[in-house]
């Protein structure tokens, strides 16, 4: 009986080729357990859309199979994931969203009804960055990526990357801030 | 100001005079705390927000069921905590559809009880003369020469009874043969004379012979020893029960599967088969244990909205009643017949209804031919959904 859990990356991409569906199945779950929390984060925030998060991450495993089928090996499979994610993710939004610019002094939430917790207000603020400020945030804050490696995944200098990730954190606690400010006031109002 | 160098800071870039500098300002500086505080407060709300986002159960089980691939454990170990309920439900389908056969099993045998009585009484008019002969032909026919009725009035006469290979196993002949026989017994004396050929004594007509002797005619015990010794007729009680028993083999071609024909099309036709054994209980009734493997489209909505599709091989067993209808004349020796299953699955139960003839090939080998209607019941996040498909079957019948 093979234990999958103790394979490396590169064992279980060999698996995915095998004859037998068994092994074929058990090596994807265990790269799938591996992986698709690191992948999902990244679609979830990056599209802040669930219908269109839950459509880009099925292709990008889809494609992995694909490709693995078709080439048959993969070096560094956590790397391959990542950049196949990034790639999907700006694809869906070159094909689906229009651009829009950052106005923070038009910040606020669609139903203003609703209580929102600090959760809500973290993910509307990474939501409203830049795709470029907000990559590089999610690599490095929710995928743990170090400096290297995301300018080798976004293809960027390392000061590039340093300086938009610190731009990215700066622009979300100014979103933060201005949420909460704008709490503040309609506290005040309603008491 | 402080921003970059508290963010240089969290980031590890700052050098150890650097963070001790940083650490001796804070306590005296409000806009260094309130910052340091900020960047603090953001990166522990990141640390939750990280926690609390994992890939849905539902996402992963769409993913897996595009891939035909099975969902891996910890997919399936969320989606299957409902698992006990769904043997209750089972359970509760299996006893539904056991009483069913019980009820008629224990409603014959109260009416038979019932006749018993009745012929009893009768036989009183219609005693059997004591010099009953049964002798054995050259080829090992069995003949009654002599059945008396007290009776004077009635007109003496002598029948001769041949029921050929073809008519014993026939069973609908066979109860008209009866029938004819009971009539006469009932009306007048004679002498009958019946030739019964050995090989026509199959297990299936058995208990048409068996209710022949105990219930029309009262025959002595030197009749019955002859019977015994001779081989010609098998009355062993238990070999009875066995020779009541048949091994049965369906496979089945999906006519149809909802709610999603569409993911079936990988199956074969091999996919779908069950393999069993039935117990006659009457002339009409039979029971049976069947395991066998379907496969079953599902189709639902989750929680959050995403429409969840899978078609597992479901591994089955259960118990079934089946109903022959033999009062309806075919051509080509057909019967109809009509079968109810009740069937458990790990995912929930199944309810089987199945229609259709069968054709005798010979004493021991009949064909069935039908056509199924299954649903299956299963629950997701306390919700009951069903997914109904149906099949073409045939199969083969071998009977002890």
């Amino acid at each position: 009986m093979k234990d999958f859990s103790k394979m490396s990356d590169s064992e279980l991409t060999t698996f995915l080729k095998s004859e037998s569906k068994s092994s074929k199945e058990a090596a994807f779950a265990e790269i799938y357990n591996r992986y698709n929390n690191m992948v999902y984060n990244y679609c979830i925030k990056f599209l802040n859309n669930r219908n269109d998060a839950y459509d880009v991450f099925q292709d990008i495993f889809l494609n992995f199979i694909q490709y693995v089928n078709r080439e048959g090996s993969i070096n560094n499979l956590k790397h391959f994931l990542l950049k196949s994610s990034r790639n999907s993710c700006i694809n869906f939004i070159k094909k689906h969203k229009e651009k829009v610019e950052l106005d923070l002094d038009k910040i606020e939430f669609s139903n203003e009804e609703r209580e929102y917790d600090k959760l809500d207000k973290l993910r509307y603020a990474i939501s409203l960055l830049e795709p470029s400020l907000k990559e590089v945030t999610i690599l490095r804050y929710y995928e743990d990526l170090s400096y290297e490696e995301i300018a080798n995944l976004v293809n960027e200098s390392l000061g590039v990357v340093r300086n938009r990730i610190y731009r990215g954190k700066k622009r979300i606690i100014e979103i933060l801030e201005k949420l909460n400010k704008k709490n503040e006031k309609k506290i005040k109002i309603n008491k | 100001m402080y921003q970059k160098f508290i963010h240089d800071y969290f980031e590890g870039n700052l050098s150890k005079e650097e963070v001790d500098f940083l650490f001796a300002q804070l306590p005296n500086d409000n806009d260094l705390k309130k910052e340091f505080e900020s960047q603090q407060d953001l990166l522990n709300l990141i640390k939750q927000d990280k926690i609390n986002t994992t890939t849905p159960v539902a996402l992963t089980a769409s993913l897996f069921s595009k891939l035909n691939y099975g969902i891996p454990f910890e997919g399936s170990k969320i989606l299957s905590k409902n698992k006990n309920y769904r043997w209750v439900y089972s359970a509760l389908l299996l006893l539904f559809v056991v009483t069913i056969p019980l009820t008629l099993y224990f409603t014959v045998n109260d009416s038979q009880l019932k006749n018993s009585t009745k012929s009893n009484n009768t036989t009183k008019t219609n005693q059997i003369n004591k010099n009953n002969n049964i002798s054995f032909i050259n080829n090992q026919n069995l003949t009654i020469n002599k059945i008396e009725n007290n009776d004077k009035d009635n007109s003496l006469y002598q029948q001769n009874l041949l029921l050929s290979d073809n008519d014993l196993y026939k069973k609908r002949n066979l109860s008209k043969n009866k029938k004819n026989f009971n009539d006469k017994l009932e009306n007048s004396s004679f002498l009958n004379i019946l030739e019964v050929n050995h090989s026509n004594f199959s297990s299936r007509n058995n208990e048409y012979i068996n209710n022949f002797f105990n219930n029309s005619i009262k025959m002595d015990n030197n009749i019955n020893s002859n019977i015994l010794e001779n081989n010609v007729l098998v009355l062993n009680n238990n070999l009875y029960k066995l020779k009541n028993l048949e091994i049965y083999f369906d496979f089945k071609n999906n006519l149809n599967n909802e709610p999603n024909i569409k993911l079936n099309n990988s199956s074969s036709n091999l996919t779908n088969l069950n393999l069993g054994f039935k117990y006659k209980l009457n002339e009409n009734s039979k029971v049976g244990f069947e395991i066998g493997q379907e496969n079953f489209t599902q189709n639902f909505r989750t929680f959050d909205g995403l429409i969840y599709q899978q078609s597992p091989n479901l591994l089955y067993l259960g118990l079934n009643y089946t109903y022959l209808a033999n009062f309806i004349e075919l051509p080509m020796d057909a019967i109809p017949y009509g079968q109810i299953s009740a069937l458990a699955t790990t995912i929930g139960p199944i309810l089987k209804i199945n229609s259709g003839i069968s054709l005798f090939a010979n004493n021991n080998l009949s064909i069935n031919l039908g056509i199924e209607y299954l649903s299956l019941y299963y629950n997701v996040n306390s919700n009951i959904y069903n997914s109904s498909k149906i099949n073409v079957t045939g199969g083969l019948v071998f009977k002890f």
